[in-house]
């Protein structure tokens, strides 16, 4: 089976009876290349429904998570499992446990990945091991959350149980979590149109191997315009350090983003090494809270305001010849998921240009790079996006904002997909960023403003659907 | 992908069941097992699928038994009317198999594996109801529903599924309306199988509970997990089976214990 991706992690849902004869079919060498090639944070197994395993098959399995561990430098692990699992699984292994073990998803996601924990959050946790809780309150905090042990299981039920009338007492809590070490990329959060990285420690020459460039270029590619690298949980930082974020900022000035510094106080930092990083663009803020509060910043930088050198690209010829590639696959993902087929109705070189009341209309947009470089941007009124992702919905009649927001992400992410085969078929090779979605179209249209390319407008069930190719 | 107009089409072609199988079910029915042999007689087909499964060790016959009123006799009622139904299943699988990379010999083996240990079932139940009994031969017909169904739509099943984790049985649901054991239910009615059977297969699928009447739930839950360990078989999740319907924990959570006891599990 193909793991699934969601927010940098490649996740394998595996299900029923596993044992040694059938784990090897489970995840074949065929999914472990394919899933090596792959750029994630983390490689998990669900045991969510797992009925049951014996020694075999989770060996079986260890060996194929350390495999990703020492191929990709991921994290790996296993979440989901009951109480019972757990204690079987540390029992299996009662020297050291190859792999990482969380309670569920969303508290994998507290460590690797992103996480929809807000940073500086409350996190409760238990552990019987006395390493393991230095370990995690350690980790906890390098990634930007404030981390509370509890003592016991009792207590932590207790706690939860207030927590069902107030809420707020803390954002997420586990007790059945087990880390082991690798190598720590920074944690990343979305904030809105802002990307927050969490720096701790002392910050020198290795940030850059602790870095994610790819993700942090792919956000720069979909028109993320704000980059902050929080420093409140920073000791110091040198030169090297220094030499780094001032290339990322020279760096983000060609896509007309900005990189800021939060909390980095003076004496965390030389005062001619901090001028070092002004000259090179970087802005400097007392706090996170302050410059989330800025509302000039952010506006500035909700999408593209600045015109700049990558904004100027024109499209290129050989994006041109392959267009009815990227229409025709808009169509076919559009045709399969809903049954129907939209109609071409204009195609024009311009600005993307919408003749609708934008406070109907949603967007998303995925960018693509490798032999071919470019923007999708699909703009549809609200009916249309949830008839296009009625099936990702689960047909449901009333949905959140967040669920349709994920639904629109998966959708654009299969027009992605069926393009991306699509050129595969003709020797053209694309690597896919993250998608982003709008529920507001004019957070897009600052993404895009003033950037050429084609605009497609087709009708789809007598609505306008609107498809845009730019660079 | 698939439409309302496609399920209308499948269930259009469903072939009717036999004469001969229609006739000897209801000498079943009638517990006339001399008139019922003699009818299956005529089935030579049939035969040697009865001879086949009642000489598996789990009948705990010492020779083979290959006259047909002694095949008749040895299972009895319940169990005859049981493989009978289950040889139905057989006819309606396709001669190749290109959705699931199942082999002919896959799916007889698979047919074999479920009578028996749902029988083991059973026997630990003490139930001798044989609408229960039939239900969990029904069970590779979902999966046969699923082949004729999907094989010429793997290339957009395989797309909608790179982004998101959803099980067959569901994504037909989404897209159509129906999933495989409504289908299924259909197929019971064409060939006039038992509807309880049907519903009891429909409630294990795991999301439907109410699909069965309350007293048939344990078996319903029982038949969900059944169908998970069947695909202890390598081959079978190499086939792509495990993808067919997600394992619903809570459905089955006063059951599982019992379940791995009665089938011998051990870790």
């Amino acid at each position: 089976m193909r793991p699934v991706i969601k927010d940098k992690i490649a996740i394998f849902y595996i299900q029923g009876f596993i044992d040694g004869n059938n784990a090897p079919s489970l995840i074949t060498l065929q999914d472990i290349t394919y899933t090596i090639g792959l750029d994630v944070d983390a490689v998990l197994i669900s045991f969510e429904k797992v009925i049951f395993f014996n020694k075999k098959g989770l060996d079986f399995l260890a060996e194929v998570l350390k495999q990703f561990k020492s191929k990709m430098g991921v994290l790996i692990g296993i979440f989901g499992y009951s109480k019972k699992s757990y204690d079987s699984i540390l029992a299996s292994y009662p020297d050291e446990l190859p792999f990482c073990l969380f309670d569920d998803l969303k508290t994998a996601t507290l460590f690797v990945g992103i996480s929809e924990v807000p940073r500086d959050s409350i996190i409760l946790f238990y552990s019987k091991d006395k390493d393991q809780k230095n370990y995690i309150s350690l980790e906890l905090y390098n990634r930007g959350y404030q981390a509370i042990y509890v003592s016991t299981p009792n207590e932590l039920a207790l706690k939860r149980a207030a927590r069902v009338q107030n809420p707020s007492l803390f954002a997420h809590s586990f007790e059945m979590t087990h880390l082991i070490n690798h190598s720590h990329k920074i944690a990343k959060q979305l904030f809105g149109k802002v990307v927050v990285y969490t720096l701790s420690g002392y910050i020198d020459g290795d940030v850059a191997d602790r870095f994610d460039l790819n993700y942090h270029t792919k956000s720069l590619n979909v028109g993320f315009k704000l980059f902050v690298l929080d420093c409140e949980r920073v000791k110091a930082m040198n030169i090297h350090g220094v030499n780094f974020i001032a290339k990322l900022s020279i760096a983000a000035a060609e896509w007309g983003a900005t990189i800021c510094l939060t909390s980095l106080d003076d004496d965390k930092i030389q005062p001619k090494l901090k001028e070092e990083l002004e000259t090179s663009g970087v802005l400097f803020y007392p706090t996170l809270e302050i410059l989330l509060n800025d509302k000039s910043l952010l506006e500035t930088h909700g999408g593209g305001a600045t015109v700049n050198k990558k904004s100027k690209q024109k499209i290129s010829k050989n994006l041109i010849e392959q267009l009815p590639v990227f229409i025709n696959s808009t169509i076919k993902s559009l045709s399969i998921l809903t049954n129907k087929t939209p109609i071409k109705e204009s195609l024009q070189m311009s600005q993307l240009t919408i003749n609708s009341q934008l406070d109907n209309l949603l967007a998303s947009s995925i960018g693509f790079y490798g032999d071919l470089d470019g923007l999708i941007v699909l703009v549809f009124p609200k009916t249309i996006a949830i008839k296009a992702c009625k099936i990702l919905l689960n047909n449901q009649e009333s949905f959140s904002d967040k669920e349709l927001e994920d639904a629109l992400a998966e959708f654009v992410n299969i027009v992605a997909g069926t393009t991306k085969s699509a050129l595969s078929d003709k020797g053209i090779k694309i690597t896919i960023t993250l998608p982003r979605t709008f529920l507001k179209l004019n957070e897009l249209l600052h993404t895009v403003e003033a950037k050429n390319g084609v605009q497609v407008v087709m009708s789809f069930d007598g609505e306008p659907f609107y498809f845009f190719l730019t660079r | 992908m698939i439409t309302a107009n496609d399920l209308e089409k499948f269930i259009k072609q469903i072939p009717a069941a036999p004469v001969v199988v229609i006739e000897t079910l209801k000498e079943l029915e009638k517990e006339d097992l001399i008139k019922a042999a003699k009818s299956a007689l005529r089935d030579p087909a049939l035969i040697s699928y009865l001879r086949e499964i009642i000489n598996k060790p789990y009948f705990g016959f010492t020779n083979d038994i290959n006259d047909i009123y002694q095949i008749f006799s040895g299972l009895g009622i319940i169990r005859a009317k049981q493989i009978i139904s289950s040889y139905l299943v057989s006819i309606l699988a396709p001669k190749s198999w290109s959705f699931f990379e199942l082999t002919q010999e896959d799916i007889q083996n698979m047919q074999s594996d479920t009578i028996i240990i749902w029988n083991k079932i059973l026997d630990y139940k003490k139930c001798e109801e044989s609408e229960i009994a039939i239900s969990a031969v029904l069970l590779p017909a979902a999966i046969i529903v699923c082949e004729y169904l999907f094989r010429a739509k793997q290339e957009e099943i395989e797309l909608i599924l790179s982004n998101k984790y959803l099980d067959y049985n569901s994504l037909l649901e989404r897209v159509s309306g129906r999933n495989f054991f409504d289908l299924v239910e259909i197929i019971c009615q064409k060939w006039g199988l038992p509807i309880r059977s049907a519903k009891i297969l429909k409630a294990a699928s795991g999301n439907n509970p109410d699909a069965c009447d309350y007293k048939d739930l344990v078996y319903a839950k029982m038949l969900h997990m059944l169908f998970f360990y069947l695909l202890v078989k390598p081959n079978l999740v190499k086939a792509g089976l495990m993808q067919f319907i997600e394992y619903n924990p809570d459905f089955t959570e006063d059951i599982a214990q019992e379940f791995i006891e009665i089938v011998g599990i051990k870790s």
